[in-house]
């Protein structure tokens, strides 16, 4: 229920923020922040980084032969669209009056609205978690993962709901490493 | 006096053995009537019939943002029999002025609950829904159009129907039927004598059967016991039945057995019984939405379905139909007017293609296989189930279209091997993992072999991605590693030897492996695969869905493995959906005749292969539709889209294949003949062809995956595999490296080289070269 609660009030929250542009340093145990990284961040048998060279996003935002993920600062947290938001609004009040064929139906209308939020399919494990398929709760929640690189609110989440699935399955040294770094996140 | 009394005695005798038999004949009649009427009875009260599955479309949701231009949101309200008025007063109806539809949404049962009927205004703008109001101007986040039915799950030669209550069936109706077919039916008694010798009396002076004299009754009882025989004794049974009937029940129930029973028509193997399913098979909408000219069309058809088939013999349909008209008139049942306006009326049938009825065999054998896992078969067509499947009738259709116009122009192009080719198209959505469309061949209609499933077939270089996959996954791989283009020539278990060449016999020496996947090239895919180990490779078949992995033979790298498109569009939905494996569903809920919701596939989702390894190999696939054996479907895509996709052509052109997706939509399609002569197409020339013209056609979005962390975009060389800048010329391509990997800089245009060329010719521009090289390959 808490975990519920935590929910509601980040989509909530993600409604009606802005979301901060957090630069922050790198949570314990994550890879290092390789979108600021330079040329000579790494072990690159390269020319050594000239003072002049413009720093490589410049080089990546130029003109383009295909369409490239864009290069990242923090990704802005996800929010739901007003049909999706309705939609997980109807499904959480099924949830809570135990109708789970029917929380079912209303999440997937709204995962055909926007397959790719990663709130929804948050959402999806949350419900998942209710039906004890805490393998699909897991799956859903890296899932949502792969779909949020950058946004640590929405991160933050996903592990929660990682975090619960294993630990509903007694594997609670992988569970405490998910709600690791779920905090890790939600206090960068 | 003594032959009287002998006759006397006799006649005692006679008399006592008359009455002997009269009450062996009485008790003989009892015995009949009770049996006659235990048979009768327990069809009329016990489970009066048997219920195949409905299934249903997918509902259109309705909301601010989406995706639907007014005008096909109206095409879309006449696929489920909307009615355009001057007013949508009612369910079944709506209004459409410019930017606005006005529509009173129908009622409907759906997985979770009842959604009742709803006035709403539907504001467009441009392409898009802008606003979606009730009738009171209240905002109105989401709602769902009432389905289409698209089909039913019965018995081989069995009967299908929609059963509807008596409040489901417009009043004009029964009074129709009484006048047509049985006047005195609210008086008699099952039988009525008159009418059988009037009938009798016509029938003998014009020498042939023009009129029956059995009332309703009586045709209810027939169509029970489903026996045409017409010998006295049959006639006889029925009378006594119906006699039976009569005495136990009310007329209204009877009335209402009757609208639900009688045969109305016949659509191959699927008898149409009852007015409920014939009103969605004759005119695609609820019975209780029919108007005069159409209720009036029905009853015509009643007297007999094959003869006043309304689609085979439109003239005789509508003659009876004007005559059913001409004798409500007479008596009264509607006014001399309103008969004649409806005469007036074309007969408005709904074409065969769109309504109510099994045209889409393909899928519903889909549906049908997936729910056999859950379902045994009498469940699926007696009880009455509600389907509700993920066909997209929208995409089916253009998926219908793209394929019969590309068979239809390489019929006419007089290559040889290209007339009278057989196709398939599979599209799912990724994410989600649903069937929206499945078509099973050039008349998709007809119900047959089912390509899409069953037709196993080598899928040529569509099994170049998964190697890439392997070798990707493996980690000792990237996008400009080096693979050698040179002959191979390796010894089998079975002691044959395999010399495979590239499909143009030129060698390159060493490639890049960007290069190795977009141009499609054998020899390097196939050193790849063998030092990546084929058992490698088989598991990531199995990984991306496919329940039998390939065999373990290095045939498989170049495609040598038999898969059905279906299986096809189950690998390649886990590429399209950032290597998440979803189990492809036709059925997103079934529920019971009470409504209450029953087993059905669940949307699930596991990740098979690494994020990275399936980032890198997307979008090499973007480039094979860049600059690669895709390039040719640009000219039907809209400018921008980004999609990504392979081609596919096994041996001797025997196959013609193409898989590929953009952000919202995945497509498979296959060429070929169902004979495997060869065809003389490629995967561009086929499957591409087919592919691009439904992706063009349709509205999908890009496909851009998000970067993983542990990856970097580069600028890489893509003959050379330098590094190198966007701004040296043509052959830059960016693509995806794990941070911090090694790549030499290019010593003509190093990675900071920041001048523009002078001819201008921008990184968009074609690679010298490729374009020819590309051209044409497999």
């Amino acid at each position: 229920m808490s975990r519920l609660l935590f929910l509601v009030f980040l989509l909530a929250a993600s409604g009606c923020s802005i979301a901060p542009f957090q630069k922050g340093t790198p949570a314990p145990g994550s890879s290092p922040d390789h979108r600021t990284a330079g040329p000579g961040s790494g072990p690159v048998l390269t020319a050594p980084t000239d003072v002049q060279t413009p720093p490589p996003e410049q080089v990546i935002e130029a003109p383009a032969p295909v369409q490239l993920p864009k290069e990242r600062p923090r990704t802005p947290p996800a929010t739901l669209g007003p049909a999706s938001r309705a939609l997980v609004s109807q499904a959480q009040a099924q949830r809570q009056r135990g109708d789970l064929p029917g929380a079912t139906v209303s999440l997937e209308r709204a995962l055909r609205i926007e397959p790719g939020n990663p709130l929804l399919w948050i959402e999806m494990g949350r419900l998942r978690m209710d039906q004890q398929n805490f393998p699909q709760a897991e799956n859903m929640g890296r899932k949502a993962l792969s779909m949020s690189i950058g946004d640590d609110r929405t991160q933050a989440a996903a592990w929660q709901l990682v975090g619960d699935s294993l630990k509903a399955r007694g594997k609670n040294p992988q569970a405490e490493d998910a709600y690791d770094k779920a905090r890790g996140l939600s206090t960068r | 006096m003594a032959r009287k009394k002998l006759s006397a005695g006799m006649r005692r005798k006679v008399q006592r053995g008359f009455a002997v038999l009269a009450l062996l004949l009485l008790v003989a009649a009892i015995a009949v009537v009770a049996v006659l009427d235990r048979r009768v009875t327990q069809q009329f009260e016990g489970r009066r019939w048997t219920l195949p599955a409905r299934v249903y479309a997918q509902p259109v949701d309705l909301y601010a943002g989406q995706q639907l231009s007014a005008q096909r949101f109206a095409d879309e309200l006449e696929r489920l029999g909307y009615l355009a008025a001057p007013k949508a007063d009612r369910p079944g109806t709506y209004r459409r002025r410019g930017n606005e539809v006005s529509v009173y949404v129908r009622e409907f049962r759906f997985a979770d609950g009842l959604q009742a009927a709803r006035a709403l205004r539907v504001g467009f703008a441009g392409d898009s829904i802008a606003s979606l109001e009730d009738a009171r101007g209240v905002e109105v986040p989401v709602f769902r159009l009432d389905p289409l039915l698209i089909g039913s799950i019965f018995p081989m030669h069995g009967e299908d129907r929609i059963v509807v209550a008596p409040d489901e069936v417009p009043p004009l109706l029964p009074e129709a039927l009484k006048a047509v077919e049985d006047r005195a039916f609210e008086t008699h008694h099952g039988v009525n004598p008159l009418a059988i010798l009037r009938a009798l009396f016509i029938n003998v002076r014009a020498g042939q059967v023009e009129q029956g004299g059995s009332t309703l009754t009586q045709q209810l009882v027939k169509s029970y016991f489903l026996d045409n025989r017409r010998t006295l004794r049959r006639k006889a049974e029925e009378a006594v039945m119906a006699v039976i009937l009569e005495s136990r029940f009310e007329k209204a129930d009877i009335m209402n057995a009757y609208i639900n029973e009688i045969w109305l028509g016949q659509d191959g193997n699927r008898a149409v019984h009852g007015f409920g399913l014939a009103s969605q098979f004759y005119f695609g909408k609820p019975l209780a939405e029919l108007d005069l000219s159409e209720i009036a069309l029905l009853v015509a058809i009643a007297r007999g379905p094959s003869y006043y088939n309304p689609r085979r013999h439109p003239e005789r349909a509508i003659e009876r139909r004007n005559l059913v008209l001409r004798l409500l008139a007479e008596q009264g049942v509607v006014s001399t007017g309103d008969a004649e306006r409806a005469t007036r009326r074309p007969l408005g049938v709904a074409d065969a293609g769109a309504k109510g009825g099994s045209f889409y065999p393909a899928f519903l054998d889909l549906v049908r296989r997936q729910l056999r896992h859950d379902y045994e078969e009498s469940d699926l067509t007696e009880v009455g189930l509600t389907v509700f499947s993920t066909l997209d009738p929208l995409l089916q259709q253009k998926a219908e279209d793209a394929l019969a116009e590309e068979l239809d122009r390489l019929d006419r192009s007089g290559r040889k091997g290209a007339e009278g080719l057989e196709g398939v198209v599979v599209v799912t959505t990724p994410q989600t993992g649903e069937v929206a469309a499945i078509v099973g061949g050039r008349r998709a209609a007809y119900a047959g072999f089912n390509r899409a499933l069953d037709a196993r077939r080598p899928i040529g270089s569509l099994a170049k991605p998964i190697v890439y996959l392997a070798a990707l996954e493996s980690g000792r791989y990237h996008p400009v590693s080096f693979l050698a283009d040179e002959p191979i020539d390796l010894e089998l278990p079975n002691g044959d030897r395999w010399k495979p060449q590239n499909f143009d016999k030129q060698l390159r020496g060493p490639v890049t492996l960007v290069r190795a996947l977009t141009q499609s090239l054998n020899l390097p895919t196939v050193r790849l695969g063998l030092d990546v180990g084929l058992d490698k490779v088989a598991n990531t078949f199995a990984q991306l869905g496919l329940e039998e992995p390939p065999a373990e033979l290095p045939s498989m790298l170049l495609g040598a493995t038999n898969l059905s498109p279906f299986d096809v569009a189950q690998m390649y939905n886990t590429l399209a959906n950032g290597g998440f494996r979803s189990p492809l569903r036709a059925v997103r809920a079934v529920v019971d005749e009470g409504g209450q919701p029953l087993k059905a596939p669940e949307l699930e989702v596991a990740q098979a292969v690494s994020p990275e390894a399936v980032y890198t190999l997307d979008r090499l696939m973007i480039e094979v539709m860049e600059r690669g054996t895709g390039r040719a479907a640009k000219r039907n895509l809209p400018p921008g889209l980004v999609v990504a996709g392979k081609t596919g052509t096994s041996n001797d052109y025997r196959d013609s294949w193409f898989a590929g997706f953009s952000g919202s939509h995945l497509v498979v399609a296959w060429v070929g003949h169902d004979d495997n002569r060869p065809t003389g197409l490629t995967g561009t020339t086929g499957g591409l062809a087919i592919w691009s013209r439904l992706m063009g056609s349709i509205v999908t979005s890009s496909f851009e995956p998000m970067l993983p962390e542990s990856l970097e975009h580069r600028w890489v060389d893509y003959f050379s595999g330098h590094e190198t800048s966007p701004y040296c010329d043509g052959s830059a391509v960016s693509l995806p490296f794990e941070v911090g990997t090694l790549l030499e800089p290019s010593a003509e245009c190093p990675p900071d080289a920041t001048e523009l060329p002078m001819d201008g010719g921008l990184p968009g521009a074609d690679p010298p070269g490729t374009g020819a090289e590309a051209a044409g390959f497999p």
